[in-house]
């Protein structure tokens, strides 16, 4: 298509394995949201709605974890740093959005919408960064 | 890639916008104008898709009448080789259709169940899965023959 795997990985600065697991979350997430949209679940909390990104953005933290954890063991320092400083600051403003966007939905009129995406706002400025390494 | 990088980057940049400004009701736009961005990026992906198309099977065409061993073997390639062409396609015109039905839903046209809506990106999804799990896979076989 516009970008392969590997181009879209390589910009993204993540793993196809992280890839599986956030478009699985995400498809199970929006099973759920029909759901919860169209009464069959009317009882379920938008707080377990989102619950399989949550879950997703726990896997890749533990999998972030163990490359970090194994290129330190192998001696590549910078690498390892600046790896999962990336990671982690991903993750953080993806569960960020997802928490506030939790809150919002869950009380509506608490949090304007601009300001429940604002940590993607700030994680495209992240990714701008990224795109102009690109050769 | 630092073009195609830049140019996707800006338009979603302006849609998210865009779709900030609405749901905040700042504007009451036509929820249509408010996916113009992916409009045009959805424009421009089946322009680019048209060309890689074409320019295959004029490849192919070229390459198609020098030899002739393992005929069914063959088939099957091109089989396989029309489907990747052709993946790119799907994926576009499935994102377009989900756009198309959310934006008829949220402007309240026809009332459309949501599963209906979502349907198309349900398949799109699961489509990407598939691939991206077939990557995986080949990748692992790579690494541990």
């Amino acid at each position: 298509m516009f970008f392969s795997l590997r181009e879209l990985t390589l910009w993204l600065g993540v793993t196809v394995l992280e890839v599986f697991i956030w478009l699985t979350a995400l498809l199970v997430t929006l099973v759920l949201v029909v759901l919860r949209v169209e009464d069959v679940t009317p009882g379920a909390s938008w707080w377990l709605v989102l619950s399989p990104m949550f879950v997703a953005d726990a896997l890749n933290t533990y999998f972030c974890v163990i490359v970090l954890i194994r290129m330190y063991l192998d001696g590549d320092l910078k690498p390892a740093a600046l790896r999962a400083l990336w990671s982690f600051s991903v993750l953080t403003l993806g569960f960020t959005f997802k928490f506030l966007l939790c809150r919002r939905l869950a009380q509506p009129g608490h949090l304007e919408y601009s300001a429940v995406m604002s940590p993607v706002f700030i994680l495209l400025q992240l990714i701008l960064i990224r795109a102009c390494h690109l050769n | 890639m630092l073009h195609r990088a830049l140019f996707t980057w800006f338009l979603l940049l302006v849609f998210l916008i865009l779709l900030a400004l609405r749901l905040d009701e700042r504007t009451k736009w036509n929820w249509f104008i408010v996916f113009i961005p992916m409009w045009f990026y959805d424009a421009i992906l089946l322009i680019y898709i048209g060309i890689h198309i074409v320019n295959e099977c004029r490849l192919t065409a070229r390459g198609g009448g020098s030899g002739g061993a393992g005929l069914r073997g063959g088939v099957r390639q091109r089989a396989e080789a029309f489907l990747q062409r052709l993946w790119p396609l799907f994926v576009v015109v499935l994102k377009m259709a989900f756009m198309v039905a959310l934006c008829l839903k949220l402007e309240n046209k026809v009332s459309i169940p949501s599963y209906y809506v979502l349907l198309p990106l349900w398949a799109l999804l699961a489509g990407l899965c598939g691939n991206v799990l077939h990557c995986l896979v080949l990748q692992h076989q790579d690494r541990y023959p």
